[in-house]
């Protein structure tokens, strides 16, 4: 542990490299825990869509999971394109083992896409939707 | 505090149950999914057994008086919280003034409100769960009514990291059921040990025990399910019993050769014999079969049924921990 906290900025910066969040060291009753905003950074992601279209705001996976597009207790329908979305609406699912976490829709808009796919793994910053804003809805 | 709004009757204060006084006739009761009830408190960091409420019949709606955080598990009862829609399986922070409103699952029975600290009422005989026969446990021995104000334990100092909450896969997703060679899509298939009289019964009775399909009555809750099959089941001979210890999950034929299944609030004892018991593990797949649902008897053997035990008790320790790094702590800035 002691010999760790030299390299803290080593670590902080194969972190960002790698969109890992939380980082968790223990050793005996010492433990060290890094936390990074939760939030896929700049660089580390592809831009995937071209200037040209700068109106769709992409939703990236901000965990790493298997991708359920539609929640596995329930009978609604899965997103689809064209589907109009809410802010802080739960698009889909990524599931770590029995743990579920939300993939939100980031404004109120259409699904222009789904680039996700039921059932497969989905790693940190993948794109999942392609989100048309509505016009009074764009960030600046 | 959590007001009731609305609610209709029968949804009541329920934990893990009563153990250990069956020898004075105090059956366990307890949440009839106890499993769904677990789950709950697992996505809340809350102990075990701390109580939540079971809801059978529907619409409730409920305000929170102050801020915390809650879970749903169990059926879907699309849960919307203050108009908003949250997924099945779910938890979420909750602010003072919101109201949330449960509505009729489509599949399924019983949804669990589960909420952080759980809810204060009194222990009774070391627990919080309602014995409604006996009028004692949970809110002053009876169910939920409208103008009830239910005491929260101490505030959550977390909240879940992404405001739209986190869930868990629900148990019927992941862990591995029974499997019935006749069983239809939508039967429900319980994994069933042999009883005492099993040997009793006739070679054709015992066949259709795991064969045929045992239809849900309406005359079915808390206590016990009474079911109906094509064929009654006969004994070869008729041996007169005295009465005698039962758990939930026995299932006893009666002279009518149709069977019943006691559950959560059932008796203490009984005197029917006995032809099998359903595994503990299964137990919560009879809570979420609504009267017209078809149940399906596979056997198993005491092995195989503690092995179900510790597949759900992996599910829930495992949900535990990943819930816990899904939350954050109040006031703290990660």
């Amino acid at each position: 542990m002691r010999d760790l906290t030299g390299s803290l900025a080593g670590l902080l910066a194969l972190m960002r490299a790698t969109g890992v969040t939380e980082l968790e060291l223990a050793e005996g009753d010492t433990a060290l825990r890094l936390s990074l905003p939760s939030r896929p950074l700049a660089g580390a992601v592809p831009e995937a869509t071209p200037r040209a279209a700068p109106a769709v705001e992409t939703v990236h996976a901000v965990a790493f999971g298997i991708l359920l597009l539609r929640h596995p207790a329930e009978t609604r329908d899965p997103p689809a394109a064209g589907d109009t979305v809410a802010r802080g609406d739960i698009l889909a699912y990524l599931a770590v083992g029995p743990l579920l976490q939300p993939v939100v829709a980031p404004c109120n808009g259409a699904i222009e896409a789904v680039r996700g796919r039921d059932g497969e793994i989905a790693g940190f910053g993948a794109p999942l939707f392609d989100i048309l804003p509505l016009a009074a809805d764009t960030k600046e | 505090m959590i007001e009731v709004l609305l609610t209709p009757p029968l949804n009541m204060v329920q934990d893990l149950g009563r153990t250990g006084f069956r020898c004075h006739g105090i059956a366990r009761t307890g949440a009839m999914d106890r499993l769904a009830l677990a789950a709950g408190n697992a996505l809340l960091g809350n102990p075990p057994d701390a109580a939540g409420i079971e809801f059978q019949l529907f619409p409730v709606r409920l305000r929170f008086t102050r801020d915390t955080a809650i879970a749903l598990t169990g059926a879907d009862t699309m849960p919307r919280l203050d108009g908003r829609l949250m997924p099945p399986w779910w938890a979420v922070s909750v602010r003072a003034g919101q109201e949330l409103v449960l509505s009729a699952p489509r599949r399924g029975m019983r949804g669990y409100l589960t909420v952080a600290s759980g809810i204060d009422v009194p222990l009774v005989f070391g627990s919080r769960t309602t014995h409604l026969r006996a009028g004692f446990g949970g809110l002053d021995g009876r169910a939920l009514a409208e103008g009830d104000r239910l005491p929260l334990g101490d505030a959550p100092a977390f909240t879940p990291r992404d405001p739209a909450g986190l869930g868990a896969r629900p148990p019927g997703d992941v862990l591995p059921g029974g499997e019935a060679p006749d069983a239809g899509p939508g039967d429900v298939v319980l994994r069933v040990i042999p009883a005492a009289e099993y040997d009793q019964f006739d070679a054709a009775s015992q066949a259709l025990l795991w064969s045929q399909g045992w239809a849900v009555t309406s005359q079915s809750n808390r206590m016990g399910y009474r079911l109906q099959g094509a064929v009654p089941l006969r004994r070869t001979e008729l041996v007169e019993m005295r009465s005698h210890g039962i758990v939930p999950g026995v299932i006893q034929v009666p002279p009518s050769g149709q069977s019943i299944i006691q559950l959560e609030d059932g008796n203490s004892a009984g005197g029917y014999p006995k032809i099998g018991a359903v595994i503990e593990a299964d137990l919560w797949r009879i809570a979420q079969a609504a009267p017209g649902a078809t149940l399906r008897f596979a056997p198993c053997d005491a092995a195989a049924a503690r092995a179900a035990e510790r597949a759900a008790a992996a599910y829930l320790g495992e949900l535990r921990h990943l819930a816990g790094l899904g939350r954050r702590e109040l006031g703290s800035a990660a």
